[in-house]
Parts: C-alpha cells; sequence; structure tokens
C-alpha cells in the first residue's frame, strides 16, 4: 500500500513539475530574452543574478581582490622587488633568491608607480585616487611621510642626485616636483594632456614625460600627443615635442649612451573609415624614438598580418643593445634590437623614416624575438647586474622572469593573488586582449583605456563612409545606463557586444556566450571609477559650482519665465547618474548624421575630459552652448552671461560617480525629480547572435 | 568488499593494456588519406589535380603507411581532392559517377564510408573545403561567354542549400586552403583579357576584402594546395624558373616577403604537402627516375625525406590529408546585404604607389573604371588623391589612374568587384601592400560616393560637400 501511494506521489511531482515546465520555461526564455536584448542567450540564471551583482553579499560571495601588479622596482643590490598591487592597494616586497612575498605594505587607492632610491633605503609609491605619494622607509618598511600632489600621480622619477622627485600628475595634467630634504612640492609644470610616464636622461639633464591623449586640435584633423621636456637643472619645461599621429604614449626609457629615447606610442586610425581592417585601418603599434637633433622616428612592431596591440612599457638594456617593450594586449614582449634600429635611422631619408612610421614589413629588421609572458604584460625593470628582466602579468599576479642574454623565460615569481579566476576576472582578460579582433589589431582595452575612452572621434563606416563619425563613450557606469551606442539601439550589453559588434569593429568572430558572459561581467561589476579629486575633493561643492548647480536645476529663466520641463537639465540628466536613458533630439544634428534622435549621456565622467557630444565636435563643454546649442534646443541657455555658463560648467565638472556622493539628490532636489522619469529602455528588437 | 582476485588483475591487466596502447606513439596520428591516380594515365602530377583522371580515387593507409591503402571512392570514375572535416569524422571530395559526367562535391562519413552528393551544378565543381558555420566553399566552372572559361568560387550549407556565388572577375580561381584567421585563400589567375600570373589571394568566405597574400617570383610556379600550421607556418609547393617542384615555407604574418625554398638540393619532385605529427610534414614526392609520386614523410628541421609511407609502380599519390580532428578557423561575421545593389569603394591616394607619392608631374587626376567590355566612365580624384566610388554590386571591374592628358599614369588594374553593401579601401594604387593608411580624412568621403556607371552627362560630377561639423 505504501509503496503504492509512493509511485503516485512520484507520478504526480512528475506531472505537475511536467505542466509546470513549459510555462516556466516560456518565461524564463523572455526574461532572459527581455534582460540580454537577444534571443539565444542560453537560460543561465547564473550569468546575470550571480555574476552581474554589483555590490551587496552576492558580489562579495562570486568576486575576489586581486593584486594586479602594474609597476615594479628593484632594490640596488637587487635582492628584492618592489612591486605595486594596483587593486589590492598593496606596495608588495618581493625576494628575489626565494622569489616569495616577504612583506605587503598597505598604501593608497589605486598605486601607480613605485621608485627605489639609490641607496635602497627608501621608496616613493604615487596614489592615483589619492592624490599623494607616500614615502616608505625600506629598513622599517613603514610609511614616514605623504606629499600631496596634483591630481592623479602616476609616472615617478628621481632626479640623478636623488634630491628632487619628479611626480606625473596624470589627471591634472602637471608635473609635480618634490624636494625630497623639505619634503615640500617645489614647482609645479605643465604637461601634456593625460600625462603618465617619465624617464631621466643618463646625463640627467632632461626628464621625459609622456602623454596617453592627444592634444586639442581642429575638428577631425590629424593629431598629435605631447612628448615634455624638462630641463631637470633649471625645473622648466624646455620643450613640448608633438608625436604626429599617435597616442597612448605609456613610456620612455634612455638608452645608457643618452644617444636615444624610446617612448611606446600606438598610432589610431581613426579618421579614416575602419572598412579594411585586414590592412591596418583600425590601429597600428610601435615606438618612437627621440634623438638628440630633435628628430622624431616612428617604428612599428606590428607585421602584415599580425599587430602587437597595446604597447605599454619600455626599458632598455644596461649596454644599450636591446629595449624590450611590453605588449599588454598580445601577452608578449618584443625584443628591439637598437643597433639594427641605429642603422635603420643612419641609413634612411627623412622621407623613407616618414614612411616607415605606417609600414607593417620592417619590423623583422629589428624585432629580433618575441617572447612569451602571462597575462596583461605591463611594468617591467632590469636587475642591476643587467641579466634579468621582470615583467609584471597583471591579471596573473604574478612577476615573469626573462633572461636577458638567452631571451628566454626562466621563472615566475607567484604574487600570492586568488587561486580561483572569477567571471569578471575571465572577463578582464579579454576585454584587455586583443584576441578577440582580427589579427589582434586592438582590445577593448585600445579604445577604453582604463575602462574610460581615448578622446578620439572614430568613423566607423556604419552605412557611408564619411558619416555618423562617433566620439568614443566612456564605460564608467555602463551597468546603469543602458541603453548603449549614441544612437541607444543597443539595449543590454550582451548585445552591444554581439554579433554586430563583431561585424563592424573586431571584424572577426563573435564571442561565444562563455566568453560574453565573462566580459559583461566584469563590463558591469569590475570597472571602478576615479573619484573626481580635481572638481569635487570631498563632496562639498565651491561657490561657483553651487551657483552653477542652482542653474542646473532651475525652472525659471532670470527673466521669470517658467521654463517647459522638457527643456530643463535635470529633466533628461536627472541624478544620480545624470541621464533619464532616453533617445532625444536637441538640435545637436550635423550635416554629416542621419537624421537620429540620441541616447542621453550621464554626465559622470564629464570631468575626465574632451571632447564632448556624439560627434565629438565640441572642443569644450562651453562650446556644447556658445557654438553648437544657441538656439535653445539644449537647455536653455540664452538668457545666461558667460560667468552662469562657466559656473554650470565647473559643476558639470564636479559630477561623479553615485559612489562617491556623500549627497542625496533625490533628496535634495525631491519636489522636482519626483515628476521625472528615469526610463528602463524597452527591448523593442530582437536579433539573432550567432 | 571482496572483489574476485582475479577480477581485479584481470582488470589492472586491461587498463595497463589501454594505457600501454594509448601511448603508442603511432597511435596518435589518424590515417592519411590521398588521392591516387594511375601512371598510366596522361595527367602529369606537374599540374593542379583538379579534375583528375579517369580511375583516380581516394585511398586511405594507416599512421606512418601501416597496412594495405584502402580505396574509399570504389564507387566513382574519379575522385579527388580531399578536405578534412574539423571534427575529422569527415571528408569533403570532388568526384564524378560517370565517365562524361561533371565533377560533383561529396561528402563521405569516415567511419562507414557512406557517401552523399552535396552539389548538383550545372558546371563541374572542384577544390571543396569545409567553412565554419556548416558550409563549404568550392570552385565551379562557369560558362563561356566569350571571356573564356573560368572559375568562379561558391559557398554553400552543407545541406546543400544556400548556394552563393562569392567571386566575380574572369579568373580561374580554385581554392588553396581555409586560413586560420577565417579566410579563403585562392590561387587566381586572370584569364581575360588575357592570361595573367597566377597569384595567391586572401578573401573573406563572404566574398569581400580581397587582397594579394603571396606571389611567387619571376618564372616559377605556384602549386595549388597551401596547409598552415598552428605555429604560423604555410607550406607549399612551387615550381621554380628551372622546372623543378620544391617545397616552400612561407610566414602568415609576412607572407609576401618570407619564402623559403627548402628543398632545392634535394633531387625529385615535391607535389604536395600536409602537416603532419612533431614538425614533419606528409609530402608526395617523386624521386630522380622513378614513374610514380609517392607518398613520404619529410622533416623540416633536417630538410630530409625520411621515410616512404606508401608507393606503388601504377600509381601517383598526390594531395595527402590527415584524417584527425583539428582546430575550426575562425567564423567571421558577414555584413553583407544580399538585397543591396551596391558596394562602396574609397581609395586614399591614388598617387601613392610603391611605397612612395608620385612627384607632381606624373600625377593621376582622374580614374577610370572599366567593365568587360566598355567604360564606366572616368572620375576626378579629389586633391590629395582620393576618390569615392558607388559601384554595382558582382560587377567585375578595373581601375587606371589617369593623368590631365587623359593618359595611363597607371593599370589597369586587377579585375575587382564589391559584393552587396561591402565596403572596401585601399591606401593608394599598387602600393606596397604592407603599408598601413595615413590617419587622415580622405577628401572623397566628405561627400557622397560617385556613382558607377557613371552619367556621361554630369561627367562625374561629385556631389555638395558635407559641411564637417556644421549642425543641420
Amino acid at each position: 500500500m505504501m509503496k503504492k501511494k509512493k509511485i503516485i506521489w512520484v507520478v504526480v511531482v512528475l506531472v505537475v513539475a511536467g505542466l509546470l515546465f513549459i510555462p516556466f520555461h516560456r518565461f524564463a526564455r523572455e526574461h532572459v530574452n527581455y534582460m540580454t536584448a537577444t534571443t539565444d542567450h542560453p537560460l543561465k540564471c547564473t550569468s546575470c543574478h550571480l555574476h552581474m551583482a554589483d555590490r551587496g553579499p552576492v558580489y562579495d560571495l562570486v568576486n575576489k581582490t586581486y593584486i594586479s601588479p602594474y609597476n615594479l622596482a628593484v632594490s640596488p643590490d637587487g635582492s628584492r622587488l618592489y612591486v605595486v598591487g594596483q587593486e589590492a592597494n598593496v606596495l608588495l616586497v618581493v625576494d628575489v633568491a626565494d622569489g616569495k612575498v616577504i612583506d605587503k605594505i598597505p598604501v593608497g587607492k589605486r598605486p601607480h608607480t613605485v621608485v627605489v632610491t639609490q641607496d635602497g633605503k627608501n621608496a616613493y609609491v604615487s596614489n592615483q585616487w589619492d592624490d599623494n605619494v607616500y614615502h616608505i622607509d625600506l629598513t622599517t618598511l613603514r610609511i614616514t611621510d605623504t606629499l600631496p600632489t596634483g591630481n592623479g600621480p602616476a609616472g615617478m622619477v628621481l632626479s640623478k642626485d636623488g634630491k628632487y622627485l619628479y611626480v606625473v600628475d596624470s589627471y591634472s595634467n602637471e608635473v609635480s616636483i618634490f624636494d625630497l630634504i623639505t619634503g615640500q612640492e617645489k614647482r609645479r609644470l605643465l604637461a601634456g594632456v593625460n600625462p603618465t610616464g617619465a624617464a631621466i636622461s643618463p646625463s640627467g639633464k632632461w626628464i621625459y614625460v609622456t602623454s596617453r591623449r592627444v592634444l586639442p586640435r581642429p575638428y577631425r584633423q590629424p593629431l598629435s600627443t605631447e612628448v615634455t621636456v624638462i630641463d631637470a637643472v633649471h625645473q622648466r619645461v624646455k620643450e613640448r615635442k608633438k608625436i604626429r599621429d599617435a597616442y597612448l604614449m605609456e613610456n620612455a626609457a634612455f638608452t645608457p649612451q643618452g644617444d636615444l629615447a624610446l617612448i611606446t606610442l600606438t598610432r589610431p586610425k581613426n579618421l579614416i573609415p575602419s572598412i579594411q581592417v585586414e590592412e591596418g585601418f583600425m590601429m597600428t603599434h610601435g615606438f618612437g624614438v627621440l634623438l638628440p637633433d630633435g628628430r622624431i622616428i616612428q617604428l612599428l612592431t606590428d607585421e602584415p598580418n599580425a599587430y602587437y596591440s597595446n604597447p605599454f612599457d619600455v626599458v632598455i638594456s644596461r649596454d644599450g643593445k636591446k629595449a624590450f617593450i611590453s605588449s599588454a594586449a598580445v601577452d608578449m614582449i618584443q625584443v628591439i634590437d637598437l643597433d639594427s634600429v641605429r642603422a635603420l635611422i643612419a641609413r634612411s631619408t627623412p622621407e623613407e623614416l616618414q614612411l616607415y612610421a605606417n609600414h607593417r614589413g620592417i619590423s623583422n629588421r629589428y624585432v629580433i624575438r618575441r617572447i612569451p609572458v602571462g597575462s596583461d604584460p605591463q611594468g617591467m625593470i632590469i636587475s642591476p647586474d643587467g641579466k634579468y628582466l621582470y615583467v609584471t602579468e597583471k591579471l596573473d599576479d604574478k612577476v615573469a622572469i626573462i633572461n636577458v642574454n638567452t631571451l628566454l623565460k626562466e621563472g615566475q615569481i607567484d604574487l600570492g593573488g586568488p587561486r580561483k579566476i572569477t567571471m569578471a576576472r575571465k572577463g578582464r582578460r579579454i576585454f584587455n586582449h586583443a584576441g578577440g579582433t582580427f589579427q589582434n589589431q586592438y582590445s577593448c582595452y585600445t579604445c577604453h583605456p582604463d575602462a574610460n575612452e581615448d578622446g578620439l572621434i572614430y568613423n566607423m563606416a556604419g552605412v557611408g563612409m564619411g558619416r555618423n563619425v562617433t566620439n568614443t563613450m566612456s564605460l564608467y557606469n555602463i551597468g546603469k545606463t543602458r541603453p548603449y551606442k549614441w544612437n541607444g539601439h543597443n539595449q543590454s550589453v550582451y548585445k552591444q557586444d554581439g554579433y554586430r559588434f563583431s561585424t563592424y569593429l573586431t571584424r572577426t568572430e563573435p564571442f561565444n556566450y562563455d566568453d560574453l558572459d565573462a566580459l559583461v561581467a566584469y563590463i558591469i561589476t569590475g570597472i571602478h571609477n576615479p573619484p573626481n579629486l580635481r572638481y569635487n575633493p570631498d563632496g562639498e561643492l565651491t561657490a561657483a559650482q553651487k551657483r552653477g548647480e542652482k542653474i542646473f536645476f532651475r525652472t525659471h529663466t532670470k527673466d521669470g519665465r517658467e521654463i517647459p520641463l522638457k527643456d530643463r537639465c535635470y529633466t533628461c540628466h536627472p541624478p544620480p547618474y545624470f541621464t533619464n536613458r532616453q533617445l532625444e533630439d536637441v538640435g545637436t544634428l550635423a550635416e554629416t548624421d542621419d537624421s537620429i534622435p540620441f541616447d542621453t549621456p550621464d554626465l559622470a565622467d564629464l570631468f575626465l575630459g574632451a571632447p564632448y557630444m556624439h560627434d565629438g565636435r565640441a572642443a569644450t563643454l562651453e562650446e556644447i552652448w556658445t557654438k553648437y546649442g544657441s538656439e535653445d534646443r539644449h537647455g536653455i541657455v540664452s538668457d545666461m552671461t558667460k560667468d552662469e555658463l562657466n559656473d554650470m560648467v565647473e559643476f558639470l565638472k564636479s559630477i561623479r560617480d553615485p559612489r562617491y556622493y556623500t549627497r542625496d539628490y533625490s533628496e535634495e532636489y525631491k519636489p522636482l525629480l519626483e515628476h521625472i522619469k528615469i526610463y528602463d529602455p524597452p527591448i523593442v528588437e530582437h536579433k539573432k547572435q550567432h | 568488499m571482496n572483489i574476485p582476485r582475479t577480477y581485479l588483475i584481470s582488470g589492472i591487466l586491461i587498463l595497463a593494456g589501454l594505457f600501454l596502447v594509448s601511448c603508442h606513439p603511432q597511435s596518435k596520428e589518424a590515417v592519411i588519406i590521398a588521392t591516387r591516380v594511375p601512371v598510366t594515365a596522361s595527367v602529369s602530377p606537374d599540374a593542379d589535380l583538379i579534375a583528375a583522371p579517369d580511375g583516380s580515387a581516394l585511398v586511405s593507409v594507416g599512421p606512418d603507411g601501416q597496412g594495405k591503402p584502402e580505396v574509399l571512392t570504389s564507387g566513382f570514375i574519379a575522385a579527388c581532392s580531399p578536405h578534412v572535416s574539423y571534427d575529422g569524422r569527415h571528408i569533403l571530395f570532388s568526384g564524378k559517377k560517370e565517365k562524361e559526367g561533371l565533377w560533383q562535391i561529396w561528402e563521405m562519413d569516415l567511419r562507414n564510408k557512406n557517401t552523399r552528393q552535396i552539389t548538383h551544378c550545372k558546371g563541374s565543381c572542384h577544390t571543396p573545403y569545409y567553412l565554419p558555420g556548416g558550409r563549404l566553399v568550392f570552385s565551379r566552372e562557369m560558362p563561356d561567354t566569350g571571356t573564356g572559361s573560368f572559375l568562379a568560387l561558391f559557398t554553400l550549407t552543407l545541406d546543400g542549400k544556400n548556394l552563393r556565388q562569392i567571386t566575380y572577375h574572369p579568373n580561374r580561381d580554385l581554392i588553396a586552403t581555409i586560413l586560420r584567421d577565417g579566410r579563403i585563400l585562392m590561387l587566381s589567375r586572370r584569364v581575360f583579357p588575357d592570361t595573367g600570373k597566377a597569384k595567391m589571394l586572401a578573401l573573406r568566405p563572404n566574398g569581400t576584402k580581397m587582397e594579394l597574400f603571396y606571389e611567387g617570383g619571376a618564372g616559377t610556379t605556384t602549386g595549388l594546395r597551401m596547409a598552415e600550421t598552428p605555429e604560423g607556418a604555410i607550406w607549399f609547393t612551387e615550381r621554380s624558373p628551372a622546372g623543378k617542384w620544391n617545397l616552400a615555407r612561407i610566414v602568415y604574418n609576412r607572407p609576401l616577403h618570407s619564402e623559403k625554398i627548402c628543398t632545392e638540393k634535394i633531387p625529385g619532385a615535391f607535389y604536395s604537402v600536409a602537416p603532419y605529427d612533431s614538425g614533419q610534414l606528409v609530402i608526395s614526392f617523386k624521386k630522380p627516375g622513378d614513374a610514380c609520386a609517392t607518398l613520404a614523410l619529410f622533416s623540416p628541421k633536417d630538410k630530409k625525406v625520411q621515410k616512404t609511407l606508401l608507393s606503388d609502380k601504377e600509381y601517383h599519390y598526390l594531395d595527402p590529408v590527415i584524417a584527425r580532428s583539428y582546430e575550426r578557423p575562425r567564423n567571421l561575421p558577414d555584413e553583407l546585404m544580399c538585397s543591396y545593389p551596391t558596394g562602396l569603394l574609397m581609395s586614399q591616394n591614388v598617387n601613392l604607389t610603391g611605397d612612395s607619392v608620385l612627384p607632381d608631374n606624373m600625377k593621376a587626376v582622374s580614374v577610370e573604371i572599366l567593365g568587360m567590355d566598355k567604360s564606366f566612365g572616368i572620375v576626378p580624384v579629389e586633391k590629395d588623391g582620393s576618390f569615392f566610388l558607388k559601384i554595382p554590386a558582382n560587377l567585375p571591374f578595373r581601375l587606371q589612374t589617369l593623368d590631365n592628358n587623359g593618359n595611363i599614369v597607371l593599370g589597369p588594374s586587377e579585375w575587382q568587384w564589391l559584393r552587396p553593401f561591402e565596403r572596401r579601401g585601399c591606401v593608394g594604387c599598387h602600393e606596397d601592400p604592407e603599408l598601413s593608411p595615413e590617419n587622415i580624412v580622405p577628401r572623397a568621403i566628405n561627400t557622397w560616393p560617385v556613382v558607377v556607371p557613371v552619367d556621361t552627362s554630369r561627367k562625374g560630377v561629385r556631389a555638395k560637400t558635407f559641411n564637417v561639423g556644421n549642425m543641420k
């Protein structure tokens, strides 16, 4: 009897499950389609509900804090490595002989670079998101001083006599010079745009500071990026070298002889329709050679069918015969024979040298080896005896050891990061690696360095060739600000990075869903925004910013007319992300645009820099209204004075990631904002991805 | 738990046996499949084997040539051109069932040797290759419409549907391999209006973005089949000006300038090649004085023919392939819109030729678009040498540049075509193919493209230029 009952129960349960399966499956399918804006994403609940949680206990459960070694230094006796852990906010002290981490010194937020004094007793660590440099006593391994810097301290270099520390302020575009005896900032010099790297000549007379973003230029005209030459004797800017057609110049190095200075660089092709990626119509990569006579030669490390994307660091062997370049997006160290470079320069005409900047066929004359290393190689240093090259493998949490003579990777130092590779970490590897593009020509990171944007306007040739050029968008806050693309056609990151992405951008096989899940997990959860310390260091607005805030949230013109709701700033740009996520036409269409409304951009990354508007036409925030929005279609501005517009611009620059806010706009402006709807964009279009 | 001792020992022995078998070096290799051609046939292995003589068959032989060769295509009058699927379980081949019949594409399941016909074309079909995404590409004889007989490439899904032509020029196109990057490599020779030199061209599986991949030196003849290794080497055969067939190698990363002839000093003729194990190659090789081509192992490291795998006094063994799984090439996305009537072509500077820009007194000022039997018009180029054209899709055309007096500066080019909605760009005109473009906006794209055929009444006058940066 009992057995019969059991059978009946089992049958009942199976029947009920069977009956529920079909509607549940249908619901799940529709739900997944809606959330991903695709129709064929596998029904995996974990894709979104586990790996896309961007905070809270689920986030804590599935994510890990990795070390992400970035730059490093070596002690004068070669026994210790000092490795900056960019994500873990630590300085790791590594015993080279044992290959083990012997100490972890907590440092500031987002540490960038470490330098060690010649006596090996002191180190300085730049904390990019804290706007300071830590002075660390290496005998006690304690922080002994904090040096306030400009905004975003990054690369550093010590003067030859060890008395001064030059700190590159990457966000405020400056170089802070510290007197290390007094511990005071002595002088601040203006650098290029988004400067990061610094190198000092063997004589100690010159310091070269490389920049990442291009200099302001006329709209859609050839670009150039600055190398700032500092006279270290007089501590003044001697020259601003414009490196034409190049950007993302991360680092520099001098030969011991001082006859060459090398900089890493990428040569974008953003002004050309990106139609023929087969012939390098998107990006090429290489290095610049700066000669004492003022000549600047650019040489590619690419080959006709193979690209070596995102060159990051460059170091030169003690004998000055080899240069090593870490090609971050292809996990390789490229070895350059400098004598071949010298010979090439000596026997080539100026016209030939100019041609070489675009020639993918000559790298075999000077690239003598490509050494595979771990994931995302970044900073490098050569041991004091010149025998070993140490390379941070950023997304492996390791340091590679390469024999400078044999050019073989001889070992690895495990820095002790988490063993588990989370989805977001896997996604970050995909994001940084160029394997997802045709012939490794570029990675997501190339156009979105630090997950931001590269400041360039691209001609993606969606339909025509000279039309619909697009300003690269930042990925900050992307999880909260869908839809995507300027035309708002992509309602999810899945769709954004899906089939059309491969058709028009990567030009190779689309990501499979395992990789796409990981990529989305990183983009949604793993991108952390800088804190906007430059314009809003503590959440308290300046007087000008407060005046600008009032203008932003105003409801009436100065003469007392009520501004229609649709024309108020906060209607389309409501906090916390300052977008209502709707498509709007605010009269910004250009002759080169098809007639479409544009996705209202969020404003939380305005402080990071120009250009502005969908096609990057506005070189400054002011130009949005003074040059391109004078008809009051993009908000009511015609009644403002110049000072009032300046105040509003100051307020706009103060906006930062809501995570850093101490104030809640929804409370402060509750009566205004309660009528404003922030839309969840409807999924209007499903397209099969694969 | 008591396990009888005999069971235990038997189990251990079976596992040990399986382990040993799995470790046997020869068992790593799958069977070798080749085309067997009767030596009595009036066909020389010197020629590309696309329509093998009657009596030709596909045969398989065990790893390292073990065992007796097994004929796989006994029901066919002739068969050749095998290509192995990515899972190593099937092969495509071209076969002929009737003596006067057409060559069609067939697929064989290697597990049971069952075959099925995939194509039913009105012209003979040759050199089939698998493509990612359940498709294949093959070469088909096209009807002679006054241009001479030529061969065009077609793609098809494996169920025999969705037939699409992808090459549209009067050339003899034969597939050499599918590159790991997903592109098709084809050996293409112009047949109209005159006969050109065969060149290796790379193009996407939808027929777009064709570019020169490799071209042999003067007096050489490139063999049809190429084989790419995971390490980035591409092996093929090439006949020297003196008439000797050699094994040659280029590097994928820089194919135009990396050729190495590997067998100049080895007497004999090398006809075809396939990557084998441990860096070795299986080759089709004929010793001096021998009547037949054999299958042999070749060591690129030692540059030696190491071992004969298969030989027969009555047959040549050609076009070896290895029946094992291998990495699928990338499945490239398809941007085409088949209903779109045109494609776009942009050149950045027609006066950039070779490695330099022509001097002012030699510069071209216009470009003429030539069709098969007429000119489609002359279009002035911009001051910076750029032009931007909208050309009917799937239409063969050639370009030549003209100076102020209408004299030809460069050209005519090789035949080109654009697929529906294709956007193609070039850096210059006969420029060094290793050059990337300058990062400047070509003036020609600041307006709409000139429509080809050119409206002669308007003489290729361009539309109004966009005022870049201006508001609407």
